[in-house]
């Protein structure tokens, strides 16, 4: 009898075992994200602090979105999703955004965040963000807290773009707590040393623990995040390696478990997705959505001649230079901005296919007869920093050979290529990495616009002028309908590709690469610099 | 033998020396960065994609809408009140960020160097010892080679073999982000850290020390005392490690004296492979951002080091060797 | 290794470039053959890089991509689908243009200063040494790293990045000779004749000096070498031309697929470095016998 009590017992416990084991290994179910471990995430630079205001690069990103959070966040279709903000109303015909807040939200220290913070981020440290303030500045009109969790944004005009842009970090404003930095304000210099720069206080998941100079910056679970049960990593580690191929070997080796795809060498990515200990995929990278391009400055006479730039573009053999300059992992691009938008892409530079014949029609046409196989020299330029740059750069070098153009590649660090190719203007081709989400008003506009030429890094350096495109520039923004929207983009692609002031060559792969323990680590459409609250241990 | 009181003339007379040279080191270092093309605005500005204002606006900031001159001349002035200036990468003092880096590389530094001599001395006396032999020759070679090879392909070969293939040692960085407990745990985990990166920093300077031990002991051991000493029967051994030891000292003192600014060189390379946080990442990071201040910064303080370090040098040689004057 | 009075006397007895005694060092080091031949056979693979290259060493389809040995490729190709033995001749040529390039603007450099302040001494040798020992101070990598990066990375500023490089250990080096040999018998002698200062220069001491000198040009040309294979690794190359440390540079990524990109060039740097060490031993046992080891200053 006693003996017969006790193994039942111990079936029941084996019963209740089993049933806990099956359950915490179905995908999916609530049980399989559980809490714990440290994710290592791999970093070139050392951010020297984690002010988002003044300085929204990478490196100051990566580990900052994880310390804020923004009103609102992206899905991979660019829908905006609630965050801080858990609905919001379009009235006005665009020229008014209710959001409502989520109650109870509290910052790391311990206050509560309310629309006095969220009016204070938007009105005095969002016209500090070089970035946001370009479009920020000439729309708004003045946003107003009418309760405690709600705000109202009030424009000039209707502005297409603005719940995409606000809903990823550089171009949306982080919400940070008015009671620490309210003196803190008025210029760059006041954000910058303000010692919430190096000790940031936000309501995001996780809160920095140690940074350790020119080594890592640990950050720790938020115990009181609004997102519960996340985030499920109990740390984050940012390890700063600025040695590419000893980067990758510290993702190989399992001491950095997440690599964003701008840090994985693309020629490599093909090896790295036959290692069953990693993790390569093939998304993160829709709302930034970056292309390679070569600049064809219309200064210079030769680059000058339409002719000329239609005929280097079907000199080029676009596959072989993604094959060999990437491993084939980029895809090679036929638009102006990433086959990833697709409500505004079109592919219309697909029809400069390789044709070396009219390569050659074009430039005798343009007055450039070939003598002893040359017609004339230009120069490429690229900026040092992007290994696959030199390389397309090599590449392009041996194809318009064949065509009687020489080229000469030349190459400078990243603020002296800057100064010479947007300031000075003195290039001929400049081989460049563009940015081309979340919305073309953004980040591809500055390259076509006349009234952008000037002296600022990443403007139209090619000196583009072109009326058409001009008129179109200067309405499609405040066009609230996307498929109208996105018609007159596709009218600007015609227009640009036919006068070929860019060529288009290879889209970034959306390689990130994370350990095979982890999973959900990238789970926004900018996941080079994106929360990881998702991320849990397998 | 040298008494205190001229070693402390001499001291204060090299110091007041280097007054000028610090001078002169500032303004060439100064003048050569300001006039290449591009500066820190640019490169801000590029990484936060800014707009013509904020460029302008950069540019104020730094200081760098004004004259060369009189950014110089306010650079100095600053430099009075010992004030390095304000890193425009990190925003932060440079002087604080500089401190932070060095004792990374000071442990990089103190481990390879002690390896270095160590191994450097056994080996060139044992090669001294059996002059001629095929061992001493093979040794000569192998120190030969170990200079002849570019350090930072001597470090990859060394994380691929060790790190990656055998897996007994980690790749990069300093210390272990997982699970490693204060304490005694922490500091085995940074010795882990440091050996790949001290072996590759070491190979040159052993090879250096190797061959100067070796080449001051055959000079010795062929002067008349030692030969006198060995006539009278001494034992060969005890003869040998005493003149050794003791004139083992100089190459050692040399190569690190000497060889401070070439020292500094090696830790751009070795701290770039390992990912190691001291200050050779730092220059690097600094010229790639940019980062004017803190350039110059670095520039100072490691002149003032190689100057400290060749004081240091000098002064050991006349202690170690009372046959050198001061001049 | 020759501390022979013989070699001592042979050296201030006979004034001219000691070809002799340079002679003298092929044939008692067994090392110095060896490694001239192995030099001279590097040097001449690579001047002869047009005849000898089977391709071009930039064309791109001279091989598939990272492919490995063949008889079409002797040392496999790169990621670019380049063959890897066109570009070793090819880049050898660069590296070892640039190598004797800044070893001979340095040694110029070294002489013209290390002379004037040697010889003419007083104000102009204080002058001169204040300049040497500025440059001393700074750490000269971190000036030529950064002369390279913000002024461009072509072969002429690396060139002469290198050179400022190492121009002040050779201009000490030349002063203190001068310093020596000034007060030799055979230079007082020419004094009292009335021989000008000008000859006195170029041909009592300067072919005296001149030891000094070609052991320093053989190891600064190892240096240089050396040198342009760390600025190519931290990404610092002429970006138009090939060169070993550009090939070693660009052979990291690929080192477990493609080993051949990184051993041969590696191997390239390697055995003229260690030959022009060698050759500079060689030459330094018998020419500066007083000197049980050269100055050596490098990465």
């Amino acid at each position: 009898m006693e003996r017969r009590k006790v193994r039942f017992g111990s079936a029941a416990i084996f019963l209740v075992l089993a049933a806990v084991l099956v359950l915490t290994h179905i995908p999916g179910s609530a049980w399989a994200q559980k809490r714990g471990g440290t994710l290592v995430i791999g970093l070139e630079a050392d951010p020297g602090h984690f002010n988002l205001i003044v300085k929204p690069g990478t490196t100051v990103q990566v580990p900052a979105v994880n310390i804020y959070n923004k009103l609102i966040t992206l899905d991979f279709d660019l829908n905006p999703k609630p965050e801080l903000a858990k609905s919001w109303e379009v009235k006005d015909g665009g020229k008014t955004l209710v959001f409502h807040l989520r109650k109870g939200v509290k910052f790391h220290d311990g206050k509560e965040m309310t629309s006095e913070d969220v009016k204070f981020s938007l009105e005095k440290c969002l016209p500090y963000n070089p970035r946001s303030r370009v479009f920020w500045k000439p729309v708004a009109e003045k946003v107003e807290a009418p309760d405690k969790y709600t705000i109202v944004v009030r424009l000039k005009k209707p502005f297409a773009p603005l719940l995409t842009v606000m809903g990823v970090i550089f171009g949306g404003p982080a919400i940070y707590p008015k009671h620490l930095w309210k003196d803190h304000v008025g210029s760059r210099k006041a954000f910058l040393n303000a010692p919430y720069s190096k000790k940031p206080v936000g309501t995001g998941p996780f809160m920095l623990k140690e940074y350790k100079k020119g080594s890592h910056v640990r950050l720790v679970r938020n115990p009181n995040y609004w997102n519960a049960p996340k985030p499920y990593a109990d740390e984050l580690v940012i390890r700063f390696v600025s040695d590419a191929n000893t980067r990758l070997i510290a993702l190989e080796k399992g001491e950095i478990d997440y690599l964003r795809a701008a840090l994985i060498p693309w020629d490599q990515a093909a090896r790295l997705k036959k290692n069953p200990k990693l993790v390569v995929l093939d998304k993160g990278g829709e709302a930034t959505g970056q292309v390679e391009f070569m600049l064809l400055n219309m200064r210079r006479p030769i680059t000058g001649n339409v002719k000329v730039r239609q005929a280097i573009a079907y000199a080029l053999d676009k596959n072989q230079i993604s094959q060999l300059a990437t491993g084939g992992t980029a895809k090679v691009a036929d638009g102006i901005m990433h086959s990833a938008m697709k409500w505004a892409h079109k592919g219309s530079f697909a029809q400069y296919k390789q044709d070396l014949k009219m390569a050659n029609r074009l430039l005798d046409e343009a007055g450039y007869p070939m003598r002893g196989g040359k017609r004339f020299s230009l120069t490429v330029t690229w900026a040092k920093g992007r290994g696959f740059e030199g390389l397309a750069a090599e590449v392009i070098k041996q194809q318009l050979k064949k065509v009687g153009i020489d080229i000469k590649i030349e190459s400078f660090d990243r603020a002296a290529t800057l100064k010479k190719v947007y300031i000075n203007h003195d290039f001929d081709i400049m081989m460049q990495f563009f940015t081309t989400g979340p919305d073309p008003k953004i980040s591809v506009t500055r390259v076509y616009d006349r009234n952008n030429i000037g002296s600022a890094n990443f403007n139209n350096a090619p000196s583009y002028i072109n009326v058409g495109v001009q008129r179109l520039l200067d309405a499609e923004w405040q066009i609230p309908d996307v498929k109208k929207r996105g018609a007159a983009w596709r009218q600007i692609v015609d227009m640009v590709a036919a006068d070929a002031p860019v060529i288009p060559l290879f889209e970034t792969p959306f390689v990130h690469t994370h350990s095979a323990k982890w999973a959900d680590v990238v789970t926004r459409p900018y996941c080079a610099y994106c929360t990881r609250e998702d991320a849990y241990q397998k | 033998m040298a008494g205190d009181y001229p070693l402390l003339r001499y001291s204060v007379r090299r110091i007041l020396q280097a007054v000028p040279l610090v001078f002169w080191v500032i303004i060439i270092n100064f003048t050569i960065i300001h006039l290449a093309p591009g500066d820190p605005a640019i490169y801000l500005a590029s990484v936060t994609e800014a707009t013509p204002e904020a460029y302008a606006e950069l540019r104020k900031e730094f200081g760098l809408d004004k004259p060369l001159y009189v950014q110089m001349g306010i650079y100095l002035w600053k430099l009075l009140h010992l004030d390095l200036g304000y890193s425009t990468w990190h925003n932060s003092p440079v002087l604080g960020v500089i401190i932070d880096r060095l004792p990374a590389t000071m442990l990089l530094m103190a481990t390879a160097f002690s390896i270095a001599s160590l191994m450097g001395v056994v080996l060139g006396v044992i090669a001294s010892r059996y002059s001629y032999s095929v061992g001493d020759h093979l040794a000569t070679l192998a120190s030969l080679a170990g200079y002849s090879m570019p350090i930072f392909w001597l470090g990859q070969l060394l994380i691929l073999f060790f790190a990656l293939y055998l897996d007994w040692l980690p790749s990069q960085g300093m210390y272990s982000m997982r699970g490693v407990e204060p304490g005694w745990p922490a500091v085995l985990d940074v010795l882990k850290h440091l050996l790949l990166p001290a072996i590759t920093y070491a190979t040159y300077h052993m090879t250096l020390v190797f061959r100067i031990t070796r080449g001051k002991m055959q000079e010795t051991l062929a002067q008349d005392f030692i030969l006198t000493a060995k006539s009278k029967g001494l034992n060969e051994r005890r003869v040998l490690y005493r003149h050794a030891l003791r004139n083992a000292l100089l190459p050692v003192v040399t190569v690190i004296g000497i060889n401070f600014a070439y020292v500094m060189a090696g830790s751009v390379f070795t701290e770039t492979v390992f990912g190691w946080p001291g200050m050779g990442r730092l220059i690097f990071e600094s010229i790639t951002a940019r980062d004017y201040p803190m350039i110059l910064g670095i520039f100072l303080v490691v002149s003032m080091m190689i100057m400290l370090a060749n004081l240091i040098t000098d002064i050991l040689y006349a202690l170690i060797d009372p046959r050198v004057a001061y001049n | 290794m020759t501390t022979s009075a013989d070699t001592i006397d042979h050296r201030s007895s006979n004034r001219g470039p000691q070809w002799r005694a340079i002679w003298g060092a092929f044939s008692q080091n067994r090392a110095v053959p060896i490694a001239g031949s192995i030099l001279l056979v590097l040097v001449l693979l690579v001047l002869f890089a047009p005849v000898l290259a089977p391709y071009d060493p930039y064309a791109l389809g001279s091989g598939s991509r990272l492919g490995g040995h063949s008889f079409r490729n002797l040392m496999g190709v790169d990621n670019l689908g380049r063959d890897v033995f066109s570009r070793i001749l090819w880049g050898g040529r660069v590296s070892i243009f640039v190598g004797f390039s800044a070893a001979f603007a340095t040694t110029v450099l070294g002489l013209f200063v290390g002379t004037i302040s040697g010889y003419l001494g007083g104000w102009v040798d204080d002058i001169l040494m204040r300049l040497t020992e500025t440059f001393m101070v700074i750490p000269r990598f971190f000036l030529a790293l950064i002369i390279v990066a913000f002024f461009g990375a072509n072969i002429w500023n690396i060139i002469l990045a290198i050179s400022i490089l190492t121009w002040p250990v050779t201009a000490r080096l030349v002063r203190s000779e001068f310093l020596t040999l000034r007060t030799r018998q055979f230079v007082d002698a020419a004094h009292v004749i009335g021989t000008k200062r000008s000859t006195i220069i170029f041909r009592e001491i300067l072919p005296n000096a001149i030891g000094v000198v070609v052991v320093n040009a053989s190891l600064l040309t190892a240096q240089a070498m050396l040198l342009e294979a760390g600025l190519s690794y931290l990404g610092l190359g002429d970006p138009s031309l090939v060169t070993w440390g550009r090939m070693l540079y660009e052979a990291q990524p690929f080192l477990r697929q493609a080993w051949w990109m990184a051993v041969y060039p590696g191997l390239g740097i390697f055995l003229s470095v260690l030959t022009l060490n060698l050759l500079g031993d060689g030459l330094n046992d018998v020419l500066n016998p007083r000197s049980s080891e050269i100055h050596r200053t490098g990465l």
